[in-house]
């Protein structure tokens, strides 16, 4: 840092010093070859300087999905949108880019609508990793919506599947733990 | 974006995947394959690459949410609480079974009886925060008995109580101190002790109902998460510029580079306007004088 500072400051220098919370008797492995040549080309840097690149078994790329967060729930949607198996056998590494770079599970026809949820609730479904940011979108009506979608009501506490002609094609109650609701609604994706 | 950056990201969220807060301690593979999940899908909300800060701030949230994520659904997988639970941490026995916690019965609410074995787990660590602040014996007892009445009552606007907030047992030790921080200070108030002292505010009611009310971090010390990066960054992000974040990014929180390094870096010094004639004592005032002017917004916001 080397830097002078005035008292009133110092303990603004040290809180974010340590804001990062590293652990000094710990290594980070290395940064893994494949996420930084794939991040290079997304924001078409410079390419990267040839790092080692983790070669990863099959069996240890199963095992690190396996590992990944709410892989149970994940597991479902993934079944249930029918692509599970390209996303597993492709090059892409642990993980995967979600969104529409991604290899992995989306349905772009189907669309995911929350109505009124409450604070958090879509950042919280899509950090859960069951479907794609981008089939999640919050509202306070189901008006004027058309296509294959999902009504999550928050107001109502109804889960509602509607095909592309606006037919009623499954509903169920909104479940009172949260915990559930992704599952209702990749129940209720199946469905379409 | 620079691989020397992508680096100490990368560094950044293994660490916090590893420990996403105090307590917690997952293995080196999966804080390695969170770790690299959370960077790829951060980067997806990016069309170009943000300022390193912002850029380590959004991936530091993702990783440590994926990890609390997982640690819960295999806590839950495996009927086993104590999974992933730092064999270092000696602040209290054993964790509880977070999920019979937040269990809520329609009509008598909060009763299971996995409540009878928090008080002896929360109250050592509320009478020692109570003690430091000069509450003690049967006060200290009447405020921390406040305190777990605070984790069941429904907050006013969204109707739900703190007990629900937590995704592992760790959460609640901090959301408790929170609690029992603001308690202490209602206790004080109505001692008429901290009349017309700053930095006081309004009761915890006020504080957690009212959501234009800023949240008040009259000791950050009692939560070490609140002083994580991402944090910070969240809660002053518009008090300062890209510039000015990037600035103390890389001096103090990375700490990449020092004063004198960015004083010879005349591509960076024109980000601030200094034309790349000036001299180096010119550099170094006007950078300096600009760090000194980034933290000084930073300490206002963050007692604010």
């Amino acid at each position: 840092m080397n830097h002078d500072l005035p008292k009133n400051l110092e303990s603004t220098r040290n809180l974010l010093a340590g804001s990062l919370q590293l652990h000094s008797s710990e290594q980070a492995p290395a940064l893994p070859g494949d996420l930084l040549n794939d991040l290079a080309s997304r924001f078409s840097a410079t390419p990267a300087a040839a790092a080692p690149l983790q070669q990863h078994s099959w069996l240890a790329r199963i095992q690190s999905f396996i590992a990944r967060p709410a892989f149970g729930m994940a597991a479902v949607a993934l079944v249930v949108l029918g692509v599970s198996v390209p996303s597993l056998m492709d090059s892409a590494p642990a993980g995967g880019f979600r969104g529409k770079v991604s290899g992995t599970a989306e349905s772009p026809e189907i669309r995911i609508v929350l109505l009124s949820p409450p604070t958090g609730f879509q950042s919280s479904l899509v950090a859960a990793g069951d479907f794609e940011s981008s089939m999640i979108s919050s509202t306070t009506t189901g008006d004027g919506l058309t296509g294959r979608r999902i009504l999550v009501d928050f107001s109502t506490a109804t889960i509602t599947a509607l095909n592309a002609s606006d037919e009623k094609i499954h509903t169920a109650p909104l479940p009172k733990d949260a915990e559930e609701i992704s599952a209702a609604i990749a129940a209720a994706v199946s469905r379409l | 974006m620079q691989q020397e950056q992508l680096q100490r990201c990368w560094n950044a969220c293994w660490h916090r995947a590893r420990r996403p807060l105090e307590g917690i301690l997952v293995s080196e593979e999966q804080a390695t394959s969170i770790a690299d999940r959370a960077i790829r899908n951060v980067s997806l909300d990016y069309e170009e690459f943000p300022t390193e800060a912002e850029f380590t701030a959004r991936a530091l949230e993702e990783t440590a949410e994926a990890t609390r994520q997982l640690v819960a659904l295999e806590r839950r997988t495996h009927a086993d609480h104590q999974l992933h639970h730092d064999p270092a941490d000696r602040r209290y026995d054993r964790n509880l079974n977070l999920d019979r916690l937040q269990r809520r019965d329609p009509d008598k609410g909060f009763c299971d009886s996995e409540w009878n074995h928090l008080p002896a787990i929360l109250r050592p660590l509320a009478v020692a925060t109570l003690t430091r602040k000069g509450i003690k014996g049967p006060d200290a007892e009447d405020v921390f008995s406040d305190t777990l009445v605070e984790l069941v009552r429904e907050r006013e606007g969204s109707g739900r109580s703190p007990i629900l907030d937590p995704t592992v047992f760790e959460e609640i030790i901090p959301l408790h101190a929170r609690i029992v921080g603001f308690r202490s200070i209602d206790w004080y108030r109505r001692r008429g002790a901290l009349k017309n002292q700053p930095n006081t505010g309004d009761s915890l009611n006020a504080l957690t109902d009212n959501p234009e009310h800023g949240m008040q971090f009259e000791d950050r010390s009692a939560d070490p998460q609140n002083n994580t990066f991402e944090r910070i960054y969240k809660e002053c992000q518009e008090a300062l510029t890209a510039a000015e974040w990037e600035l103390v990014f890389i001096l103090f929180v990375t700490q990449s580079a020092t004063i004198q390094d960015l004083i010879g870096d005349a591509a960076f010094c024109a980000k601030f306007g200094i034309k790349a004639g000036v001299s180096l004592s010119t550099r170094r005032r006007v950078l300096s004088e600009l760090v000194e002017a980034a933290l000084e917004k930073l300490r206002k916001n963050l007692i604010n």
